[in-house]
């Protein structure tokens, strides 16, 4: 259990990490877990984390952290932060190095018994369709300038480009298009990695699923999301802003080690270099961390355009006669400029999710039409043996949690370490016979991504329901899995 | 001495390498750092790619040096099996890299790294130099 001085317990699903824990937080940390949880949070690095990120200037409210916390560098994964922008500071590190990771689900027609015969064909068939792997370039070719356009106009130039329709734009957040983008602030060496990996999958946990609705708690709200009922076949990409969001958020990195101490800020992690938000540079790192934004949603849009064709490749059919439109595409690392109301004041705030999900829920303004009166959804992937989860967005999420939830599982053993437990065994083979299949283009990748290397994602996702930060609509199961 | 190894972080890799002097120890990062990328006993050293870096403290060097080699390859599919590094102080690095470009066909292609980060980075020399480094992966 939690060990007195670190956490403090507040109610069933809510822990205090105070500012006395460590002198120079300026806000106390709110970590949110159940006792089982909490006792995995308090034993990684993680709170020490989440108490570093406390520092940051300007911060407002908690330093939080989701049940998926873990260790990061710098920020916690799992960790929100959200500082004022007139008198707080934006750091590169409170989005990460892939700027935009995120997570697109698309819904289809399609059931678990009219798949299943031909399961293997199919994710063959998104395998080869999605180029993924280390020096393995995209099947999009960019011409000159072009990539400036993608970086200005994200999943719009995409589908401009004849990758997917209108609707999937509006069931995109912030249209696909995020409007601060300035493609001048972002480095021609980020540029010259980004050109040749638009439109690839990465490596790591970056993933495509196949996946079957198995259970629906909320059947009026799955709905209207197109999630009709049990047995429902649906498809989940996670990916993000490949190299190019890497290298901004690296080029950003070492710009701001020499300016922090120009501006007299103080932090006790370097890879939590920040400068305030309204400086040059942090306008600069904001319109090109945009940027890199925009280049993650063009890069989710052009793969699930080749994971429609290989669903038409399959069953010879219109990707629309097969009913796979989107259900939502969310970021999980990202920092946006949003308004809350803190101590009854309207406050502008740099809100950084870093490993956390947006979740407005009814009635906010920047809901796509489809999604005003119920909420926005909320995309929670989990390891490859167990579930996935489509939430939506709660009450208390903008009175506490600055419109943030958790963003999947979070890791409880290191990519090492699941290696190590794992040797000698045929991680495929026993997902297999699970009725999962898996292809991987990196070898090592099943066993560090293997299912005993996360925590139970019913778990965390409990935890958020609980706390009213996100409802769960529907879980999802495995099917066919495609890894980097 | 083993030239390099890899440690527990949770969610990343913690690489740590070892060399006589901070040039072999840089060189030995480079080395763990690409065989995280490939196997190095899939590739031959058919083209050659240089790096110059400008001066700064040696734990920032040390992640922009990394963080070259996964630049050349993500932006030409660039795969380092054999790694020089000719100078490095405080005025900054000049190293050669020799490899070829990525082939499916013939390279067994690992899980891949995102960046080489500032957290925890170290450059330790008392004798012998021990360089330590935590990767997103």
């Amino acid at each position: 259990m939690s060990k007195p001085g670190r956490l403090k317990r507040i109610d069933e699903y809510r822990w205090e990490l105070p500012t006395t824990y460590k002198p120079g937080m300026r806000v106390p940390g709110l970590v949110y877990a159940d006792e089982n949880l909490a006792a995995q949070i308090d034993a990684d690095q993680a709170l020490e984390q989440v108490a570093n990120v406390a520092f940051l200037p300007g911060i407002v409210g908690h330093s939080l952290a989701m049940p998926d916390i873990h260790w990061g560098y710098g920020f916690p994964v799992g960790g929100v932060a959200a500082t004022g922008v007139e008198d707080g500071v934006i750091s590169p590190g409170g989005i990460g190095f892939d700027i935009n990771c995120g997570v697109r689900l698309l819904c289809s027609d399609l059931s678990e018994v009219g798949v299943r015969p031909r399961l293997v064909k199919l994710t063959e068939a998104i395998f080869h369709g999605v180029p993924s792997g280390v020096g393995v370039g995209g099947k999009v070719r960019l011409a000159g300038k072009e990539i400036d356009e993608v970086l200005r106009q994200g999943a719009r130039w995409a589908v401009a480009r004849g990758y997917g329709s209108e609707d999937d734009l509006e069931r995109t957040e912030e249209r696909g298009t995020f409007s601060a983008a300035d493609p001048g602030k972002v480095s021609e060496k980020a540029k010259q990695r980004g050109t040749p990996q638009l439109g690839t999958l990465g490596s790591g946990n970056h993933f495509l699923e196949v996946q079957v609705v198995d259970r629906v708690y909320l059947p009026d709200v799955a709905r209207a999301f197109g999630i009709a009922g049990t047995g429902q076949v649906m498809v989940l990409i996670h990916s993000g802003s490949r190299g190019l969001g890497h290298q901004v958020c690296d080029d950003y990195l070492r710009l701001m080690g020499p300016a922090v101490r120009r501006y007299g800020i103080e932090v006790p992690d370097r890879q939590l270099a920040c400068v305030p938000f309204e400086a040059p540079e942090g306008q600069a790192y904001y319109t090109a961390m945009a940027a890199a934004a925009n280049y993650a949603w063009a890069n989710r849009q052009c793969i699930a355009h080749w994971v429609r064709q290989a669903f038409e490749q399959v069953f010879g059919k219109d990707y629309r006669d097969l009913g796979l439109q989107m259900v939502y595409d969310v970021a999980h690392n990202i920092a946006k400029v949003e308004t809350y109301q803190v101590e009854g004041v309207r406050r502008r705030l740099v809100v950084h999710r870093k490993g956390a999900t947006r979740a407005f829920p009814a009635g906010q303004p920047g809901l796509p039409e489809p999604y005003r009166a119920v909420g926005q959804p909320v995309l929670i992937p989990g390891d490859m043996g167990r579930y996935s989860f489509v939430a939506v967005a709660g009450e208390k999420a903008m009175a506490e949690s600055f419109g943030s939830t958790c963003h999947g599982a979070g890791r409880l053993q290191s990519r090492s370490a699941a290696t190590k437990s794992l040797r000698g065994v045929d991680v495929a083979g026993r997902l297999a016979k699970q009725g999962v299949v898996v292809r991987a283009s990196g070898a090592g990748t099943l066993a560090e991504e293997a299912p005993e290397a996360y925590k139970d994602v019913a778990d965390v996702v409990r935890v958020v329901d609980g706390a009213g930060l996100a409802q769960r609509v529907a879980r999802m199961r495995p099917l066919g899995v495609v890894k980097g | 001495m083993q030239p390099y190894e890899y440690f527990e972080h949770t969610a990343d890799i913690g690489l740590r390498s070892f060399g006589r002097d901070v040039a072999e120890a840089f060189a030995n990062a480079g080395r763990g750092l690409s065989a995280l990328l490939v196997d190095p006993s899939t590739v031959q050293p058919r083209e050659e790619r240089q790096v110059t870096l400008q001066g700064g403290e040696l734990a920032e060097l040390l992640v922009e040096w990394l963080n070259e080699i996964l630049f050349l390859a993500d932006s030409e599919g660039f795969l380092a099996v054999d790694v020089a590094v000719h100078v490095v102080n405080e005025q900054g690095l000049r190293a050669s890299l020799r490899g070829e470009r990525a082939d499916l066909s013939r390279h067994r292609l690992l899980g891949g790294v995102k960046a080489a980060t500032y957290h925890q980075t170290q450059v330790r020399c008392d004798g012998g130099c021990v360089v330590q480094v935590i990767l997103d992966v």
